[in-house]
């Protein structure tokens, strides 16, 4: 194996000649060398996007809603035509792109956030049931796993939001149903490896209580995984909810979801292609900051997890 | 083993009645299920209503209501389409063939790439290819897929004018295949090449390897003999999530590139109201779905014998 030669993608390695790069570094170097180990692009997007989504009235230039229709499809302002007041152009009722991109982050961020700490912490529950207990309640929960992994889940989604409408709870629901499957297989798969452990069996001698041992002892030891769990998550939430916002079953209309604004943009592409382009980017970049995020934590907390995700 | 085989088969089974459950569950979730068959402006007369009542014997208890049903999908009896007033299976057939098609080029496509570049990127690890194949895959994972679309057709259909942007064409249209199986096969593309890549790593770091090469055996038998047969595995357990993958991939491309598939005929239906066609399409990829699993859980039995005893 090449020391000289690992990158951010293989932190897990604790070759014991990695240290020393930063101590003799100059600081051009030393930066490269904390980029290179610890998260940090992906961190400050995550952060741009919880700034964007708690801060958005005040940091949009424009309002989100006001069209103009005299300014409709105005190009960005590097193009010809562009105006310094649209930075990244409007759309195609005038509206100004940048501003609904700010606005639009609320969604992602609301979204992903309570969906996968919902389903992340059923997902955990279920997971350490079925591991601990085993037999009977081990079959029934992992039943139903596989059967829900069998649904085609974009189709049920569709359904689910034509019968009940267009609404926060119902997407924020329907996305914590599809993360939770997920948690599930890693935590047990965690906690079938615990429970056979010394100090579970000891905690039982002891007389523990089996909510005791299951909190106190056996959650404990599974926090990694869960909490590796939950970042892998986070990027497939905000594709599935921008794909459900394209497919026209996101957020309703006029609030600004990045989905539903690339959907907007693919009628005028050939010629405006920054309606389209701009939000498409914005849900690349969030996407990609939760898998590095998430890969990172893996290799970082358990190399052994090798779960594609 | 044959234990292992009769319990696959019976989860097999109750996926599928799993499925059955779910989508009967949402043909009935507005309460009543003659509603699903209208939109805000149509009109029923009390005729056709009373008539869909008894064809879905709506005065029965519930659990009566979905035995029926299962009954009638088993005889294969999905009823008729509302739009096309056809029955669903003939509306299915040709669409289901053009989702085969378009699935199976994309499917080739991302197995071939993704593989060898996995292997490539495992053996070149930390050198520039590496870098590339692995940008390659996290683009792959992070890109929404319709953007992919609709920047390919700016690109190539639109600015540059190569490639059709819409359709199937007539017969098989290489021309038409393009786009939609590139942005179709780039994400299983980027999930082989991940797993493989890992994969590699793992079996080239191990100890066999590592005694094969010592003991001087040449460094393509050790790669392809020792290493990328035992490393296949875990790439092969994906080709199950692959599938599920798939079916949002394929919704996505059939909308974006006007393919006339099932994805696209399955949202056309949910918009257009049109349960019978959806609940067959669901039902078909739910049966689909388990018939991959048992598959794959058999063959994995076959190569990897401890797996028969877990």
């Amino acid at each position: 194996m090449k020391v000289s030669k690992t990158t951010a993608f293989d932190s897990a390695d604790t070759s014991p000649l990695r240290g020393t790069a930063a101590g003799i570094a100059s600081w051009p170097k030393k930066t490269f060398f904390i980029i290179r180990r610890w998260p940090v692009i992906p961190g400050m997007v995550l952060a741009a996007l919880v700034i964007c989504a708690l801060f958005a009235p005040w940091l949009s230039p424009h309002d989100p809603y006001k069209n103009t229709l005299k300014d409709r499809l105005v190009p960005p302002f590097w193009n010809d035509g562009g105006q310094a007041k649209y930075l990244l152009g409007t759309d195609q009722i005038g509206r100004d792109i940048l501003s609904r991109i700010i606005h639009g982050a609320r969604v992602s961020a609301v979204v992903m956030s309570i969906a996968v700490s919902v389903g992340v912490t059923i997902g955990t529950i279920l997971g350490m049931s079925a591991g601990y207990f085993g037999r009977h309640v081990d079959e029934a929960i992992m039943r139903i796993v596989d059967t829900w992994a069998a649904l085609p889940f974009i189709m049920v989604a569709l359904v689910v939001v034509l019968v009940l409408g267009q609404s926060y709870g119902v997407l924020v629901g329907l996305l914590a149903l599809l993360s939770w499957p997920g948690a599930v297989r890693l935590v047990r798969a965690e906690v079938l490896s615990l429970r056979t452990r010394d100090y579970v069996s000891m905690a039982k001698v002891a007389g523990a209580s089996t909510p005791r041992i299951l909190f106190k002892h056996v959650l404990p030891s599974v926090w990694n995984v869960v909490l590796v769990t939950a970042s892998l998550q986070m990027g497939g939430i905000i594709l599935v909810e921008a794909t459900l916002s394209f497919l026209g079953a996101g957020i309703p209309a006029p609030t600004p979801a990045w989905g539903a604004m690339t959907s907007d943009g693919k009628n005028y592409v050939n010629d405006a292609y920054w309606v389209a382009f701009f939000p498409g980017m914005a849900i690349f970049m969030v996407v990609m900051a939760g898998n590095f995020l998430g890969d990172w934590l893996r290799d970082r907390m358990d190399p052994t997890i090798r779960q594609i995700n | 083993m044959r234990i292992f085989i009769v319990r696959r088969i019976l989860y097999a089974f109750l996926t599928v009645i799993g499925g059955t459950l779910v989508i009967f569950a949402l043909s009935r979730m507005s309460g009543d299920p003659r509603v699903l068959f209208m939109d805000d402006y149509s009109v029923i007369d009390a005729e056709v209503w009373d008539r869909l009542g008894e064809r879905f014997h709506l005065d029965d208890p519930v659990p009566v209501q979905y035995g029926y049903w299962v009954w009638d999908v088993m005889r294969g009896e999905f009823g008729d389409s509302i739009a096309s007033q056809r029955p669903v299976e003939e509306v299915i057939y040709p669409r289901l063939w053009n989702s085969i098609q378009l699935g199976a080029v994309a499917w080739a496509l991302g197995t071939l790439v993704g593989v060898p570049l996995g292997v490539l990127s495992a053996v070149k690890r930390g050198q520039f290819i590496d870098y590339v194949a692995r940008a390659f895959a996290l683009f792959g994972q992070s890109l929404p897929s319709f953007w992919v679309a609709i920047m390919a057709i700016l690109i190539f259909s639109g600015t540059l004018g190569w490639l059709p942007s819409a359709g199937k064409g007539e017969g098989f249209a290489v021309r038409h295949f393009v786009l939609p199986a590139i942005v179709l096969g780039w994400l299983p593309a980027a999930g082989y090449l991940r797993l493989t890549r890992s994969s590699m790593l793992e079996v080239l770091d191990s100890e066999y390897v590592k005694f094969a090469r010592s003991k001087g055996v040449g460094t393509s038998k050790v790669l392809w003999k020792h290493t990328f047969r035992n490393a296949l595995l875990s790439p092969l357990t994906f080709s199950a999530l692959l599938l599920l993958g798939f079916v949002t991939g394929t919704t996505v491309a059939e909308t974006v590139f006007a393919w006339p598939g099932l994805g696209r005929l399955a949202v056309s239906s949910v918009f257009g109201n049109d349960f019978p066609v959806l609940s067959a399409i669901m039902l078909l990829l739910v049966v689909l779905y388990a018939v991959v699993v048992l598959s794959l859980d058999l063959l994995y039995a076959v190569v990897d014998p401890r797996i028969r005893y877990s």
